[in-house]
């Protein structure tokens, strides 16, 4: 994709058009024809979209490529605090809180884990009702999961940032580290 | 008293010569040395148009040189000048013929079709 960069404008163009200032297949055109005709790259960036936002284009004259502006969120960003009557109170507070994200990460962690103890709870509803023994396999299995599932909470419980904790992944039992 | 006939036998070069260009960056196409200029594209090249009075039509036949050359109208006796396009695509397609007419309505305008012959 390229983009045209005119009098402080950019112009974006899907295919490039035929004919362009009396040039004649200038769709096929070497990027030094076109560079010359004020028609560049359009490189789109990489960014983290959970930490990053995308912004609007720009040229890139170093680069002479056409992109995008990336820009870190501000987790500290404080906002207002709205009272009843729809006024700002005066007071302020984080607008991303990191008991928030906490909270929804930990929530994540117990509907995984309960999804994995799900297919097994048959046996202790089996148990409950009919005293009969939780197969030792099951039994094993169950615990290992609810201690990973411990350990997990803990790890989020001890991110001291809002960014960090917004980047955990809940991965249960990952693979241990290649040494 | 007898009609007078203007045969092909008395007109120029202008209206009669086929001239053969040779591919390069900036190419001169005289327009008082032929009617048909023909050009086998080796190059992204500019044709520069010259001799050009009002009223010209030109035929340019232009073969594709396959590399993704371009063809860029350029000065018309010297000076800059617009050029519209009526319809037709340049094909630089290898071995493809580009049949280029050329109006030049005035020596700074020119409308032009290109067309490829039907397969």
């Amino acid at each position: 994709m390229k983009a045209l960069v005119k009098n402080g404008g950019i112009a974006i163009y899907k295919t490039l058009p035929n004919v362009w200032n009396n040039i004649l297949n200038f769709r096929k055109a070497t990027d030094e024809v076109l560079i010359e005709n004020g028609f560049y790259d359009v490189v789109r960036p990489s960014y983290d979209k959970q930490t990053q936002t995308k912004g609007g284009l720009y040229f890139d004259e170093k680069k002479k490529i056409v992109t995008y502006d990336v820009t870190d969120i501000d987790f500290n960003k404080e906002v207002d605090i709205i009272g009843e009557d729809g006024e700002p109170t005066g007071e302020k507070e984080k607008r991303y809180k990191i008991d928030d994200i906490k909270a929804s990460k930990i929530a994540e962690i117990k509907s995984k884990a309960g999804k994995m103890l799900e297919p097994t709870d048959w046996q202790i509803i089996r148990k409950a009702e009919r005293d009969i023994a939780i197969n030792s396999d099951v039994a094993t299995k169950r615990a290992e999961i609810l201690a990973e599932a411990d350990r997990l909470e803990a790890e989020v419980n001890a991110k001291k940032s809002y960014k960090t904790a917004l980047q955990y992944n809940v991965k249960f039992f990952p693979p241990s580290e290649k040494e | 008293m007898a009609l007078t006939k203007v045969t092909s036998g008395v007109l120029g070069d202008e209206y009669t010569s086929s001239s053969s260009l040779i591919s390069a960056a900036s190419i001169t196409v005289d327009t008082s040395s032929a009617d048909v200029f023909t050009l086998t594209a080796g190059h992204s090249a500019t044709l520069n148009f010259t001799n050009v009075i009002i009223g010209d039509l030109k035929t340019l036949v232009v073969t594709g040189g396959g590399s993704s050359y371009t063809l860029t109208l350029g000065t018309v006796n010297g000076s800059s000048a617009t050029y519209n396009l009526i319809s037709g695509t340049y094909d630089d397609t290898s071995s493809t013929k580009n049949f280029i007419q050329i109006k030049f309505i005035s020596t700074t305008e020119a409308w032009y079709t290109i067309s490829q012959i039907s397969s």
